[in-house]
């Protein structure tokens, strides 16, 4: 019985760090596609709407410099098109939001996707940098299992 | 005795087992915040935007908070410092955020990129590194 209720604990723990690790993966390699990468085809943003045209997004024109008509879809496409969106990036599995602020985090330029509203266990929470209109900003981005 | 020997096996394979269990179970999972990964792809951001929105040329100049602003505006549980030398390694504007301890080691993240500014040529490196609780 001791040893069913260590192997269980063990395994509990075990899988808790797997999904951790997962999900850091996903987020990690969304962000640098958004914001490395100007997406698949280049200009995704002309298409009338995210689907099967679009193999992935980016946000940026180089490294870091967002392009505001990006943003512009995908807050135009996000109510609609959030689960499309977020397989485009590789997180069908979670759910994500998005914010671009000021670097003091008081102007809020854009938000996308959702926000987890309680603090949970397998989650992750990072910022980046950016530019926009030749400003420096912050992506604020959450990934979370629900 | 032939009993005695297998019962003695036994236990000393089932404590084995236990000490190995116990070990594993003492094993408390933390989410690495900021992991490597990320604390890379943090310095390499920053130098590029720092490039990008000309901040490099202005602590070239002498306004070393361009660079500052940056820094502190990286996440609590980041510490980063930003060095930029000229073509003969001499040290010419710097910054490093604010309530961090200078650090060493395989932990640390380092990125240079090199700047042409007024004719001449520069080293950026900027370092990251995981803030310890005693920072």
């Amino acid at each position: 019985m001791l040893y069913i209720v260590m192997w269980n604990a063990v395994a509990l723990r075990w899988n808790q760090a797997s999904a951790q690790t997962s999900l850091e993966t996903s987020a990690f390699i969304a962000s640098e596609s958004l914001l490395a990468t100007p997406g698949e085809p280049e200009s995704w943003e002309m298409l009338p709407h995210i689907d099967g045209n679009v193999s992935a997004i980016g946000l940026v024109n180089g490294r870091n410099e967002l392009n505001r008509m990006k943003l512009d879809k995908l807050v135009a496409e996000n109510s609609t098109r959030y689960s499309a969106i977020k397989a485009r990036l590789g997180m069908q599995r979670y759910d994500f939001g998005l914010r671009v602020t000021d670097l003091g985090g008081n102007i809020v330029y854009y938000e996308i996707g959702k926000f987890s509203s309680r603090t949970l266990g397998n989650a992750v929470v990072f910022d980046r940098f950016g530019i926009l209109d030749g400003n420096p900003v912050i992506v604020h981005m959450e990934v979370w299992s629900s | 005795m032939k009993g005695f020997v297998i019962t003695l096996d036994a236990v000393v394979a089932i404590s084995f087992f236990l000490f190995a269990m116990i070990i594993i179970m003492s094993q408390v999972y933390q989410p690495r915040s900021p992991g490597q990964i990320y604390l890379k792809m943090l310095t390499l951001d920053t130098i590029s935007v720092l490039e990008k929105t000309g901040r490099v040329d202005q602590a070239l100049s002498g306004n070393t908070s361009a660079l500052q602003d940056m820094i502190e505006a990286t996440p609590k549980l980041a510490c980063m410092d930003i060095y930029i030398y000229n073509s003969t390694g001499d040290l010419v504007a710097g910054a490093m955020k604010s309530d961090c301890e200078a650090t060493t080691g395989i932990d640390m993240q380092v990125v240079a990129r090199p700047e042409r500014f007024n004719e001449g040529d520069f080293i950026i490196k900027a370092e990251s590194w995981s803030r310890k609780e005693s920072d």
